[in-house]
């Protein structure tokens, strides 16, 4: 069923909606949720989160892109229920690395806590619309869907060492571009 | 919640856009057999003689500079001797290997070989038979030395070459492999050797690490070419990508054989037209355009940025042909990734002569 028609079983309230969706975009979820949370329980009840999740947002919502859509509203949940498992000592998976990672950017930030999440947002945004699209993409495998970087290698038939390198090169980028925007 | 969980939040409001083209493959480097054979309009080598290759193979280039190849001229006969070409061995496709006619003198054991580089962004040197392909925009210093070599060993086999450079190259790259992600140049062996990457090690070092790619290339008479690309590992996807660009149009010549003159002509003419066309300016090949000429490109000159893949000619009779569809396949820069574009030309033939009908890029 194309997106669209998907989209006006939400807006229509019809339940089918759901069974839709999952029958499209459950795999494509589970590999979202999956790299962030490595407990399969965990996964499956982050994916059905995502489609109640849907459920209450369309209507207002209505998606240009289903997948991308419903994969943001995955990795959130799973954030979320990773950030509590690992207060439960239950942590694990792809995140610790991926966010390790990520800390390089803004670990001596003390300013970062006081910009507002979309203007943080907003100017990631930017720096990714800058980027190179080989680059661009490496970078959303790794921090938007906390991919392993052996997986990214064979997604775009390169060496994993290259794939660490240039992503080492996009969180330099990254950092310089937000201390010019003043955000760190 | 900290930093850098803050950071991943803002990372997943990027643009679905962005996100979405993310989630494409690579595609396949290696052209379909029936695609025609890799191609650079710019610059053709053709040597004619064998040097024997005395000091393994060519990672570690002489010091001497040789002299500068310069862009041979394409005379107006086929070369000295009786000195003919052979056409591919691809089934029924014509037109696989650009009609060579900087034809040396053919001598006893001479073997030829042809690749096509751009010459708006490597130079080509020669020193005691040793050719080295350098960028014409060399790095600073400070960045390990990145080249191609093409050397030949007379009398070795691939399989013994490359086990003699494996000896060679251990000591400096600890990691070798024979297993190519894509092949580059089918029917050869390849070796890959890199240097070693200390996992410990502090991250801003390992981008730099020494990588070499070779090729063995059975020359038909008994010995073999040996194709060196050196760069470093932050540069694979961009000089290390052009590399294997030039080097899948490596084809090693036999002089033994014709190519009827239209075909001639045709390589000549798509040449020209090619530079032309991807520069912008059709003044020097006004007596190549028909009546009514339909002639698009870019509208701007992209040849400096431009590498050129393969030549695809497609004819509608390969004895006698009437109409030619050569499809030209390009890279218009390396920040596309692996983004190629197609120049698209019809050719037609009247009175023994070829002229472009229409031309057009293709995504």
């Amino acid at each position: 069923m194309e997106d669209c028609a998907i989209i006006d079983l939400y807006w229509s309230r019809n339940p089918e909606a759901i069974s839709r969706t999952c029958e499209k975009y459950g795999n494509y979820c589970r590999a979202v949720a999956r790299n962030i949370l490595p407990d399969r329980r965990d996964t499956e009840e982050c994916v059905n989160d995502t489609w109640l999740k849907a459920w209450n947002a369309m209507p207002e919502d209505r998606p240009g892109l289903l997948a991308q859509y419903l994969g943001k509203i995955t990795r959130n949940l799973a954030l979320s229920r990773w950030r509590a498992n690992r207060t439960e000592k239950r942590g694990g998976g792809e995140l610790p690395l991926v966010l390790d990672e990520l800390a390089d950017c803004v670990s001596s930030a003390d300013t970062l806590q006081a910009v507002e999440a979309g203007e943080l947002a907003e100017a990631v945004n930017q720096f990714l619309h800058a980027l190179p699209e080989r680059e661009c993409n490496l970078f959303l495998r790794r921090y938007w869907f906390a991919e392993p970087t052996a997986e990214i290698a064979r997604r775009y038939g390169m060496r994993e060492n290259t794939v660490r390198t240039i992503l080492f090169r996009s969180r330099k980028k990254l950092q310089s571009y937000l201390e010019k925007e003043e955000l760190l | 919640m900290n930093h850098q969980e803050r950071l991943f939040l803002a990372i997943g409001e990027a643009d679905p856009k962005l996100v979405a083209r993310s989630e494409r493959r690579r595609r396949s480097h290696w052209l379909p057999c029936g695609l025609a054979a890799a191609a650079c309009l710019a610059l053709v080598l053709a040597l004619g003689r064998i040097f024997p290759f005395q000091t393994g193979p060519a990672v570690t280039p002489p010091d001497s500079q040789g002299p500068v190849i310069t862009v041979p001229n394409l005379p107006e006969n086929q070369g000295p001797g009786g000195g003919q070409l052979s056409l591919p061995e691809q089934g029924s496709e014509i037109g696989t290997l650009r009609l060579l006619r900087y034809t040396p003198e053919s001598q006893n054991g001479a073997v030829d070989f042809l690749i096509y580089v751009n010459e708006e962004q490597f130079a080509v040197q020669e020193s005691n038979g040793l050719y080295r392909i350098r960028s014409t925009h060399p790095l600073p210093e400070t960045f390990p030395e990145c080249g191609m070599d093409i050397a030949h060993l007379s009398g070795t086999s691939p399989s013994q070459a490359k086990a003699a450079a494996e000896a060679a190259l251990q000591e400096h790259y600890p990691e070798m492999s024979s297993e190519e992600l894509a092949a580059v140049l089918p029917g050869s062996l390849y070796l890959r050797a890199s240097e070693s990457l200390d996992e410990g090690s502090d991250e801003p070092e390992f981008w730099k690490a020494e990588q070499a790619e070779l090729w063995f290339v059975d020359d038909g008479q008994g010995g073999t070419f040996t194709i060196t690309s050196r760069y470093f590992l932050e540069a694979e996807e961009g000089l290390g990508a052009r590399f294997r660009d030039m080097v899948s149009s490596f084809r090693v010549v036999d002089l033994n054989e014709t190519v009827p003159d239209w075909m001639r002509e045709l390589y000549a003419a798509v040449d020209r037209l090619s530079r032309a066309l991807l520069c912008d300016d059709l003044s020097e090949v006004s007596d190549l355009l028909a009546t009514e000429t339909v002639a698009d490109a870019y509208d701007e000159n992209v040849w400096p940025d431009t590498t050129i893949i393969s030549v695809d000619y497609s004819l509608d009779d390969d004895q006698n042909p009437a109409k030619a569809t050569v499809s030209v396949k390009h890279r218009l820069n390396l920040t596309e990734g692996d983004s190629f574009s197609f120049l698209t030309m019809e050719l037609v033939r009247r009175s023994g002569n070829w002229y472009l009908n229409w031309s057009g890029i293709e995504k």
